[in-house]
C-alpha cells in the first residue's frame, strides 16, 4: 500500500480523537454560507477541484505551474474570522498546521503560498493578527487529494487554548447518472444510409437549443456518439471542470470531444488506456445508477456499472481508475451473451418521483413482450420486420419464442438478480420493459424488437423526457403513422412512470439494423451533483485500511 | 485490381472468336465457372454473338445450380452491365457495430442483383465479413431458396459458410433439408452446431429429427448441445433416452439443453429424473437454475 493511502485513515482517527478528548468544538474556520455548520470538521470538509486544467492555455496543467496562473479559478476558499485574535497575549500565537496529503495541496494567504507542496513542504504558518477576515485559498493537485488544516491558538507553554480543523478534499471524478438535470444533448445528423431525420426532428422539437445535431459528414458518419465519450465532472462550490472521458475506441468520432470541448480551462478530454480497443471499451458499456443503498451501504452518487466477459474487458487502466474514485463503487455485469456486449442493451434507470428512491430500474423482459404478442392477430403484417425475416405476428413464434424464453431464464433473470444485489432493488422499483432478442450469427445476441430499454433520459425544466426507439410493431414503416396503434408503444407507456414524457423515434435503419439503439446514438452533459453535501465519507475511506 | 484485369481482357477479347462454340451451353458455362482465367473467359461469353440471350435465359431451370447461376451472371452482364458494375464497385461501410459490415447501395437490394452479388462473393478475395454482408443481401433479396444450398457447396471460408447455414432458416423445407444435411456433415464443428441451431429454429425442423439424434453423439460439445436443444424445441420423444444419457455430459451447455429439452418433451419425465436433485447443485449456475425450476414444479 502506498504510504499516502495510509494517511487518510490515520488523519481521520487522529482528528476524531483530538476532537473528542482535547478541545471543545470551537468554530474558527468557515467556508461560506453554502456549507452547513460543522461541515468542515467532518469528511470531506472543504471540497475542491483538482487544478488540472489549463486556464492559460500554455499546454501545462495549472498545478504544475506552481499556482497563480492567470485566470485560474480552481481554488476553494476558507475564512478565518478576526475574533480568533481577540485576547491574544503577547507570548501566544495563532498558527496554521497542515496534515494529511500535504504534498497534494497548496494553501495561499493574500496570494502568497503559506502551506503545502513546495521545494520544502510547508507544514506550519504563524498568522499575523489582523482586524480583518482572512481568506485562505486552497489549491488541489489531483482527484481525491485529502488533507486537513488546523487553526491553533497556542499559549506560552505550547498548550492549545483553542483550535479548529477543517478537512480539505478534492472531488473524485463523478460520472453522471439519469436523475441529474440535463444540460445539452447531441445526436449525429445522418443524411445518408436511410437517414435519421425523424430522430433529429424529435430531439430538436423537444429540447430546442439544448440539442445539437452533429453533422455526420464531419466524423465519417460514425453515429455511435455514446460509445466515444463518457461525460463526467469535477466539482466543488462554485467550481466545475467538465471531464470528457474519451474512449480508446478511436473511430471516426474520436476528434469530436476535442472539437466540442476545447477548453483549455474548465473542460478536459482525458483517456485512460491505450492500444487496440474491444467493444466493451465503448461507453454504451459504462453506466451509472442513481443514488442507491445496497447491503447496508449508501451510495449517494450512485454506482458505476458495466459489462464484462471472460474474453474481453474494459481496458484495465480505466477500470483501475474508476475503482480508485470509490465514491461510485463500480459493479460488473456479464454482457458476454451479447454481440455488441454493452450494458445499455438490457438495463437502464428512469426518474420517478413516486418511486421509493425516485427512480425505476428498467430491465429488458421477455414475458412482457409475449404478453403483448399473444394478444395480437397472428396475421398482422409487420413490414419493418421483413429485415429480420419475420414478416408478420405469426412469425414471432416457435424459434423466436423458445430462444427468448431461454434468454430470459439463463441470462436476464440471473442478471436481474445481480442488479437487485448491486442496487438494493425492491420489486416495486423494477420496471419490466417488453424486449426480444435474436442471435446475430457468429457474434451473439442483439435486440430483435428495437431495444427500447436502450433509452435516453433528458431531465429538463418542463419535466423528464425519454427518447427511445419506435418499435414499429405495426403495419407501418413510417414513424409518423400508427404510433398510437402500436401495441408495444402502448405497453411501454403503460409500464413507464406516468410523469415521463415518452418520445418514440425512428432509429430503425441506421441504429437498430446497425446493432444499436437510441442511447447508443446520443450523448449529453448534466449538471453536477453537490457531492460534498452528501454522505460520502464511508465510501472515500473504503479500502484505505 | 481484378476489375482492371477484367476490362483489359474484355478489350482483348472483343475481336476474338467464341471460345467454346463447339460444346453445349451448360458445359461451356461449367467450364467458365471453373476456368482459371474466369474474367477473361466471362468476357468472351458476354460478347459471344453466337450465344443468344434466349439460350441463356432458358437455363434458369437447369438442375445444376452452377449452370443456372453462371447463365444468369452472363445474362446480367449483357442486359444490365451497370448493375453488375455497381455491385462490384459498391463499398462496404462499418455502420454496424461489432465490426459487422453493411452495404449502402440501394441497387444491390433487388433480386436482379443476386447474380452479381454471387459473382462478387465467389470471385474476389475480400475478407469474410464482406462475404457475410453479401450473403445477407442475397437472402434479403429473396435468394434463400435458389442459392443457399449451392453456395454451401462452393464457399470455403467457414465464417461465410456459417451464415449460409444460418440463413437456411429462411429457405423452404426442401432446400433447408438439403442444405442442413450437408451442414451436419461439415468438418467444422461450428457449422454442425449452426445446422442444429437452424433446424431447431425452423417450425418444420422436426423433419430433421433423425439427423439431430445422430448429432447427439457428435465428438464436439457445441453440436451436441445445439442438437439437444433443437430436439427439445421440436418435442421429439425419441430423444428422451439419449438426452437422459447426456445429463452427465462434461460440457455444461450439453447438460443444460438436455435437461431443458427433457422438460419440454415430457415434463413428467424431467420431474422424475433420479439425478434432478443433484443437478440443482450443478457446478454450472444455469444448469442448477433450470433443475431447480423443474424440481420446484414437482
Amino acid at each position: 500500500m502506498k504510504p499516502e493511502r495510509l494517511l487518510l485513515p490515520l488523519l481521520l482517527a487522529t482528528l476524531a480523537l483530538g476532537a473528542c478528548q482535547v478541545d471543545p468544538p470551537v468554530m474558527l474556520l468557515s467556508a461560506g454560507s453554502t456549507y452547513a455548520e460543522g461541515a468542515l470538521a467532518t469528511y470531506p470538509g472543504l471540497a475542491g477541484v483538482a487544478n488540472i486544467d489549463d486556464d492559460n492555455n500554455d499546454g501545462t496543467p495549472d498545478w504544475e505551474e506552481g499556482g497563480g496562473v492567470e485566470g485560474d479559478n480552481e481554488r476553494s476558499l476558507l475564512y478565518i474570522q478576526p475574533d480568533v485574535f481577540e485576547g491574544l497575549r503577547k507570548d501566544e500565537v495563532v498558527r496554521l498546521e497542515l496534515g494529511g496529503q500535504v504534498s497534494r495541496v497548496r494553501v495561499y494567504l493574500n496570494d502568497r503560498q503559506v502551506l503545502g507542496d513546495a521545494e520544502q513542504t510547508l507544514l506550519r504558518y504563524e498568522l499575523t493578527p489582523s482586524d480583518d477576515e482572512l481568506v485562505l485559498e486552497v489549491e488541489f493537485r489531483e482527484y481525491m487529494a485529502a488533507a486537513s488544516i488546523s487553526l491553533l491558538h497556542i499559549d506560552k507553554n505550547g498548550d492549545r487554548v483553542s483550535s479548529d480543523t477543517a478537512f480539505l478534499t478534492a472531488g473524485p471524478l463523478i460520472l453522471n447518472h439519469h436523475l441529474q438535470p440535463t444540460e445539452h444533448t447531441w445526436v449525429m445528423d445522418m443524411p445518408i444510409w436511410g437517414g435519421n431525420e425523424h430522430m433529429i426532428d424529435v430531439f430538436s422539437d423537444v429540447l430546442g437549443d439544448a440539442f445539437t445535431g452533429v453533422p455526420g459528414a464531419d466524423y465519417g458518419y460514425d453515429v455511435w456518439i455514446q460509445d466515444e465519450v463518457q461525460m463526467a465532472t469535477l466539482s466543488a462550490d462554485g467550481q466545475r471542470i467538465d471531464v470528457i472521458i474519451d474512449s480508446i475506441r478511436n473511430r471516426e468520432l474520436d476528434p469530436w470531444a476535442e472539437d466540442n470541448f476545447p477548453g483549455p480551462g474548465d473542460e478536459l478530454v482525458r483517456t485512460w488506456g491505450s492500444g487496440p480497443a474491444n467493444s466493451l471499451d465503448s461507453f454504451g458499456n459504462l453506466e451509472i445508477s442513481p443514488p442507491v443503498d445496497a447491503d447496508g451501504v449508501e451510495y449517494p452518487l450512485g454506482r458505476i456499472y458495466y459489462g464484462t466477459s471472460p474474453w474481453e474487458q474494459i481496458h484495465w487502466e480505466l477500470r483501475d481508475f474508476l475503482d480508485s474514485q470509490k465514491i461510485q463503487a463500480p459493479v460488473v455485469f456479464d454482457t458476454s451473451w451479447l454481440c455488441v456486449g454493452h450494458i445499455d442493451e438490457y438495463t437502464s434507470f428512469v426518474p420517478d418521483s413516486t418511486a421509493p428512491r425516485g427512480f425505476r430500474f428498467v430491465m429488458a423482459d421477455v414475458p412482457s413482450a409475449f404478453e403483448v404478442i399473444d394478444g395480437l392477430d397472428p396475421a398482422g403484417p409487420l413490414p419493418r420486420y421483413e429485415d429480420h425475416g419475420l414478416p408478420d405476428v405469426a412469425s414471432f413464434d416457435h424459434g423466436v419464442r423458445l430462444f427468448n424464453e431461454e434468454t430470459q431464464e439463463d441470462i436476464l433473470e440471473p442478471e436481474l438478480d445481480k442488479a437487485r444485489e448491486f442496487f438494493g432493488l425492491a420489486e416495486e422499483e423494477i420496471a419490466y420493459l417488453p424486449s426480444l432478442f435474436f442471435n446475430e450469427t457468429g457474434c451473439g445476441q442483439a435486440a430483435l424488437i428495437p431495444g427500447m430499454v436502450n433509452l435516453i433520459v433528458a431531465n429538463m425544466d418542463d419535466g423528464s423526457h425519454i427518447f427511445t426507439a419506435d418499435p414499429f410493431f405495426r403495419n407501418s414503416v413510417n414513424p409518423l403513422y400508427g404510433q398510437d396503434e402500436d401495441p408495444f408503444i402502448a405497453a411501454v407507456e403503460e409500464m413507464m412512470p406516468e410523469e415521463l414524457e415518452l418520445h418514440f423515434v425512428d432509429n430503425w435503419e441506421i441504429y437498430h439494423l446497425g446493432l444499436g439503439e437510441v442511447h447508443c446514438g446520443t450523448n449529453y452533459t448534466s449538471t453536477p451533483v453537490r457531492w460534498w453535501e452528501e454522505n460520502v465519507s464511508h465510501l472515500l475511506q473504503e479500502g484505505e485500511e | 485490381m481484378r476489375r482492371l484485369s477484367f476490362v483489359l481482357t474484355l478489350l482483348a477479347l472483343l475481336l476474338a472468336s467464341p471460345a467454346h462454340a463447339d460444346r453445349d451451353l451448360p458445359d461451356q458455362l461449367l467450364d467458365l465457372w471453373e476456368h482459371e482465367d474466369y474474367f477473361g473467359t466471362l468476357t468472351g461469353a458476354v460478347h459471344d454473338t453466337t450465344l443468344s440471350d434466349d439460350e441463356l435465359a432458358a437455363l434458369v431451370d437447369h438442375p445444376d445450380w452452377r449452370v443456372r447461376t453462371q447463365a444468369s451472371i452472363v445474362l446480367l452482364w449483357r442486359t444490365d452491365p451497370d448493375l453488375s458494375e455497381t455491385v462490384w464497385k459498391a463499398p462496404t461501410y462499418r455502420g454496424r457495430r461489432a465490426r459487422i459490415l453493411r452495404f449502402a447501395e440501394p441497387a444491390m437490394e433487388t433480386p436482379e442483383a443476386n447474380p452479381a452479388l454471387i459473382e462478387r462473393l465467389l470471385r474476389t478475395d475480400e475478407p469474410a465479413k464482406v462475404g457475410i454482408a453479401l450473403v445477407k443481401l442475397i437472402v434479403a433479396n429473396g435468394g434463400a431458396d435458389e442459392h443457399l444450398v449451392g453456395l454451401l457447396g462452393v464457399i470455403d471460408d467457414p465464417a461465410v459458410r456459417l451464415h449460409v447455414v444460418s440463413n437456411l432458416r429462411r429457405a423452404d423445407l426442401d432446400q433447408a433439408v438439403l442444405g442442413l444435411s450437408l451442414a451436419f456433415e461439415d468438418h467444422d464443428p461450428a457449422i454442425r452446431a449452426e445446422a442444429a441451431r437452424t433446424a431447431g429454429w425452423r417450425p418444420d425442423g422436426a423433419a430433421l429429427a433423425d439427423l439431430l439424434l445422430d448429432q447427439l453423439a457428435d465428438a464436439d460439445d457445441e453440436p451436441r448441445a445445439m442438437a439437444a436443444r433443437a430436439l427439445g424445441w421440436h418435442g421429439v420423444e425419441a430423444a428422451i433416452e439419449p438426452l437422459t444419457a447426456l445429463l452427465g455430459d462434461d460440457d455444461p451447455a450439453v447438460r443444460l439443453h438436455s435437461l431443458r429439452s427433457l422438460d419440454r418433451i415430457d415434463s413428467d419425465v424431467a420431474r422424475r429424473l433420479p439425478t434432478l436433485d443433484a443437478m440443482t447443485q450443478d457446478s454450472d449456475a444455469k444448469v442448477a437454475r433450470v433443475a431447480k425450476r423443474i424440481a420446484d414444479a414437482r
